[in-house]
């Protein structure tokens, strides 16, 4: 009797089910054939709109800025089934799996978003299409930044992650709850290979550069007799070289403005031979007379390119008067051949002076064409600059040009995919004040689409989220290494190596003051 | 006989009843007009933000979600009231859970199950005690209670049961899920259904799985460190150092039960022994009673009171507060000084108070900063120097997070600077908070409808004092801050009032004489009572005072020369000039400059 009762209930929810789903009115239907409609391009938030997307990119959910009690968004393109998401919310919601097969059906071909919104006279008003162009060329999969507070001296909770840009999924690749609140970032990877990478952690018991490489962690304190450890990495294409910067850096305040500035009293380039564990440099990279900064390796491994400018003494006047706001950092390059560790002369790509700003963080593309770097009013600190803009010079003409991507908001570090058509980089567009990763797309002769902002699945968040995106990087795949192997490795200082100089390079008296920016907050 | 004996019996219990009854009512009372919650909440701001990011951040490690319920629990903090109230509720269930532990028993719990109170109350002494302390203990006791009462005959079923609770209340509490597993164990051994095995196997399997299962926890289902994953909840805090009756608590609860079950009054034992429970109630009363009197911490409520008042610029009750005791140290002075100045009474009255810190307690010492960030932000927005108040609002967002204060000292300082957008992120989030929406919606007002809504005066004012060209902020040496402000805009006046407190305090007479205008455009139409003090001291040192009495009134002249005499009489022996120095002498600035300055150098 209780089983006929149960199957019988069953039943007749089953038939109640089917009921309501063919009494359901067809909302898209009624939508689409009685709406009327306006001439007005539809606010949306974030500004998804004449941009060029991956085909492998997360639906790029957004709120809808228009009043109404109810929203329709249509979205489709030539082939494939369109997307509709009807909602009384504005959030537009995409569905993964059907956003998935509409771009993957429609590579190269342009997409379009039909909005609908219902107004107060309750009629259904149809905006403008919103049009996108989905890329023939996937970008890199994930993408490795820091998470910070928007730091002036201090900091307390921090952590390095890694986000899925195929759906939403964000994870974290080491957090400074595991090192005791150590400082860490500088992270970076060899041709965009999760497998290898090197990061910096300082200011506790975890303090050295981590290298990760072929499923093996090592720590390392990079400081010799030469210099103290390194900071801003960048990978031979070899594996076996990383080249770093060393940096005597100072926070300094102004009383007008984004109140944070940063001066870099000293720097030099070194390289680190893992092989051999030995750090080494050369005048053409670490010239008493020069401040050299923010190394980057063109893919063949031939060249170094850096930033320079000219030693901290020549921007003091007679009258004890500092041009702090004069120092322009230019870009440069040097051959070096990794076989016989052989430097050549370092050229001058952009004279900062000339053009009368500051030039910081080359990147050079995976494919050997182009340099990104950013220019600023002056100084190597450009996350804290407005004027900080982000640039691209053609290796194959020697022509550069600030790209269509800025805003009047600082627009800086940028990530190059290891296809060299994607870019990703840090902008404060949204507020002035947290930066954001956005990605543009750059054809083969250099022309970069309008950026778009990393999607979220619910891009409101964003409006509430203080955290600060930090150095992204894009990745092939996921870190292969858990936060827990990450952090016993950085904890373990029995097993710290530490770095030779190598007997050809003649140490230096070193100032033995830390620098004077980011410290730890109690906690 | 036997029906006086129940009327006896009823009677004794009804007192107990009552006299549990007044205790936490007077326990209420305490916490509420003697702690204070409100000073709970002047130190730790806590946050607490209705968002999917901010809760979210609390799942990502165990005993998260005990952090986020006392999060949002101390919100009642800031209404006195209600935070006593919260506390009071907590405190009642812990007691109450307790005796629910101990009855599952068979025992009757008598006057223990009051006895942690004593313990809390050291605890709530202490203004900077977490609340989620008190929520992960009261959880893991609901756990253990619910764990007794529900725990089947069947032994192979009650150790499941066991542990999945077990494993939930980590998720949930963390380091309190040990308290729940040696609950769980002590009973398990005095469980009369059990054979010797079964016990010693329940024992062996809880011991391993207490040492084990934080340690896969922190590999597996966290991402924490292992010290973390045991003992977060039960021992330090950030840089917060627990007392030891937190331990002690922790203890009690298995030596209560040890004694209940070993040698607890069974039930219908009880009615003969209440007269002898009530004397042992009256005991744990009398004893929280001298523990809360004896564990009072008299000097921070007293910091945290002017510290209060400052905050709501009650400047009045600042002074008031700080009179109370003659014990100055230099956050106090920082607040009197800048209750003086919103007075309009520095320049008269600020050697009234001895002046112990010279100038760092005009702008707290960088030195300082790390446990006084938003102080910074404070008097820098009040000198005008917004930039520097921005850079130290920076600082508290990150020692302290997303508090109320911070979130408000940011939409202010980016509407000032006509950052709209990062002012609405501000304000967005403030109507995020619980309590503190109606901030958001003014701001909001203030920014968008800026022509219609009625200005704000901190804002207008602000916007006057706001630095049209950039200088360097000399975070170390603000006087130059002051002299920079100064030459942007004369009329700032607390800029102009502290650089010549600064002047008075670190002995610069010179610069002090030639920065003071014979007639200001800030008010000071006669010369204040220390100006006049300082001046006269300047002048005699250089043999020109006579010239120049016409300038200072009567009074002043008379206790400049009552000094001078005393030291003249003492042929300049400050120490035995001290014994007459009457306590008017020493509000003034010549008592400074001879003994407490000439101290502190």
């Amino acid at each position: 009797m209780k089983h006929r009762t149960k199957n019988a209930l069953i039943c007749l929810l089953a038939i109640l089910f089917i009921m309501w789903l063919a009494c359901r009115p067809d909302v898209s239907r009624d939508i689409l054939s009685q709406s009327i409609m306006v001439d007005q391009t539809p606010k949306i938030s974030p500004d998804y709109s004449n941009t060029v997307i991956p085909p492998n990119i997360a639906p790029l959910n957004f709120e809808i800025l228009e009043k109404g009690s109810a929203y329709f968004v249509e979205i489709k393109s030539q082939n494939g089934d369109p997307i509709q998401v009807y909602s009384t919310d504005p959030l537009c919601s995409i569905s993964l799996k059907a956003w998935k097969e509409l771009l993957a059906a429609n590579k190269g071909k342009t997409i379009q978003f039909n909005i609908f919104v219902h107004n107060k006279g309750k009629q259904w008003l149809q905006y403008k299409t919103i049009y996108n162009r989905v890329a023939e060329e996937n970008i890199d999969p994930y993408l490795a930044y820091r998470l910070i507070d928007p730091a002036s001296d201090f900091w307390r909770i921090m952590g390095i992650y890694q986000r899925n840009l195929e759906n939403f999924d964000e994870t974290p690749i080491l957090l400074n709850r595991l090192t005791k609140n150590n400082c860490m970032n500088c992270h970076n990877f060899m041709n965009n290979d999760p497998n290898t990478m090197v990061m910096h952690l300082r200011a506790g018991p975890g303090s050295g550069t981590l290298i990760a490489k072929n499923g093996k962690i090592t720590k390392v304190n990079t400081s010799t007799d030469f210099s103290k450890a390194g900071a801003y990495p960048a990978w031979h294409p070899n594996g076996k070289l990383v080249a770093f910067s060393v940096n005597k850096l100072q926070m300094f305040f102004h009383s007008t403005g984004e109140p944070r500035d940063v001066l870099d009293h000293a720097s030099d380039l070194i390289v680190y031979n893992i092989p051999t564990n030995t750090i080494t440099t050369s005048i053409s990279i670490s010239s008493p007379d020069r401040m050299e900064n923010f190394p980057a390796w063109s893919p063949d491994g031939k060249f170094l390119y850096f930033c320079s400018a000219d030693k901290m003494e020549k921007y003091f006047k007679k009258d004890g008067e500092f041009l702090w706001d004069q120092i322009y950092y230019d870009l440069m390059r040097v051959r070096y051949d990794s076989e016989t560790d052989t430097w050549g002369k370092p050229e001058t790509l952009i004279d900062g002076d000339r053009i009368k700003k500051s030039i910081t963080e080359p990147r050079v593309s995976p494919d050997g064409r182009f340099v990104l770097f950013t220019t600023a009013k002056y100084g190597n600190f450009p996350i804290y600059l407005k004027s900080a803009d982000v640039c691209l010079l053609d290796l194959s003409t020697g022509i550069y040009k600030v790209l269509p991507v800025n805003s009047d908001q600082t627009d800086s570090f940028h990530s190059w995919s290891s296809n060299s058509r994607w870019f990703v980089f840090s902008s404060k567009r949204d507020d002035g004040f947290c930066a954001r990763p956005y990605f543009s797309y750059v054809d083969k002769d250099g022309n970069a689409s309008k950026p778009f902002l990393l999607p979220q699945k619910n891009p409101n968040d964003y409006k509430t989220f203080i955290k600060t995106y930090n150095v992204p990087e894009l990745i092939k795949g996921p870190v292969p290494y858990r936060p827990q192997s990450l952090s016993k490795a950085a904890m373990n200082n029995k097993k710290l190596l530490k770095a030779n100089l190598d007997p050809k390079v003649q140490p230096r008296v070193q100032e033995k003051t830390p620098d004077q920016m980011y410290t730890p907050a109690p906690g | 006989m036997a029906q006086p004996i129940e009327k006896t019996k009823e009677r004794s219990g009804l007192f107990n009843g009552i006299v549990q009854v007044i205790f936490f009512i007077g326990f209420y009372f305490y916490l509420w007009l003697r702690i204070d919650p409100s000073l709970y909440f002047q130190i730790q701001e806590p946050v607490f933000l209705l968002t999917r990011p901010f809760f979210s951040q609390f799942l990502s490690y165990p005993g998260g979600l005990v952090d986020y319920t006392a999060a949002f629990l101390s919100q009642f903090y800031y209404y006195p009231w209600a935070g006593a109230f919260v506390l009071t509720v907590i405190t009642l269930l812990i007691c109450l859970t307790t005796k629910w532990i101990i009855q599952a028993s068979g025992k009757k719990s008598g006057f223990l199950h009051l006895t942690p109170v004593i313990f809390l109350i050291i605890m709530y002494s202490r203004y900077e005690h977490p609340m989620a302390f008190s929520v992960g203990l009261l959880i893991a006791l609901i756990f253990s209670g619910f764990y007794i009462r529900i725990r089947p005959k069947n032994s192979l079923l009650s150790m499941l049961i066991y542990l999945v609770l077990a494993v939930i209340l980590h998720v949930i509490a963390a380091g309190p899920f040990m308290l729940f597993m040696v609950i769980g164990v002590l009973f398990e051994l005095k469980n009369r259904q059990r054979t010797v095995l079964q016990k010693l196997v329940f024992t062996a399997v809880s011991a391993i799985f207490l040492g084990f299962w934080p340690l896969l926890s922190a590999n597996g289902l966290f991402i924490v460190s292992l010290p973390d994953a045991y003992l977060h909840g039960i021992s330090t805090h950030q840089v917060y150092k627990l007392p030891y009756a937190n331990y002690l608590l922790y203890l009690l609860f298995p030596v209560i039960l040890a004694i209940t079950l070993i040698t607890g009054i069974k039930s219908k034992q009880a009615a003969d022994r209440n007269n002898y429970t009530l004397a042992a109630l009256l005991i744990v009363v009398l004893l929280t009673g001298l523990t809360a009197f004896f564990t009072f911490d008299r000097a921070n409520h007293h910091l945290l009171k002017i510290d209060y008042y400052a905050r709501r610029h009650m400047w009045a009750q600042v002074l008031r507060e700080a009179e109370k005791d003659p014990v100055m140290n230099q956050l106090i002075l920082f607040h009197i000084n800048r209750a003086l100045f919103h007075l309009g009474r520095l320049p008269d009255h600020m050697f009234d108070y001895p002046q112990l810190s010279g100038p760092d307690a005009l702008v707290i010492p960088k030195e300082a900063r790390l446990i006084t960030p938003l102080l910074r932000s404070d008097i820098f927005l009040e000198l005008g120097q917004i930039g520097e108040a921005h850079h130290w609002a920076l600082e508290a967002l990150t020692v302290k997070g997303a508090t109320p204060w911070n979130l408000k000292r940011l939409a202010v300082i980016n509407i000032v600077k006509g950052e709209k957008e990062a002012a609405l992120k501000f304000i967005r989030l403030l109507e995020h908070t619980l309590l503190f929406k109606s901030w958001g919606k003014h701001y909001r007002e203030q920014l968008l409808n800026s022509a219609s809504a009625p200005p704000d005066p901190q804002l207008v004012n602000l916007k006057s004092l706001y630095v049209k060209n950039d200088f360097i902020a000399m975070t170390n040496n603000p006087e130059l801050d002051m002299i920079a402000l100064l030459k942007q805009n004369k009329n700032n006046k607390m800029a102009f009032e502290y650089l010549m407190a600064h002047y008075l305090l670190t002995g610069q007479l010179t610069q002090f004489i030639s920065n003071l205008p014979g007639k200001t455009s800030m008010g000071h139409y006669r010369i204040p009572k220390n100006y006049q003090e300082a001046l006269m001291v300047f002048y005699d040192q250089k043999g020109q005072l006579n010239e120049n009495l016409k300038r200072f009134n009567v009074e002043t002249i008379k206790s400049f020369n009552t000094f001078k005499d005393i030291m003249n009489r003492y042929k300049g022996n400050k120490k035995d000039a001290a014994r007459l120095m009457t306590p008017d002498l020493k509000k003034t600035y010549m008592y400074y400059l001879l003994y407490i300055r000439a101290r502190k150098h």
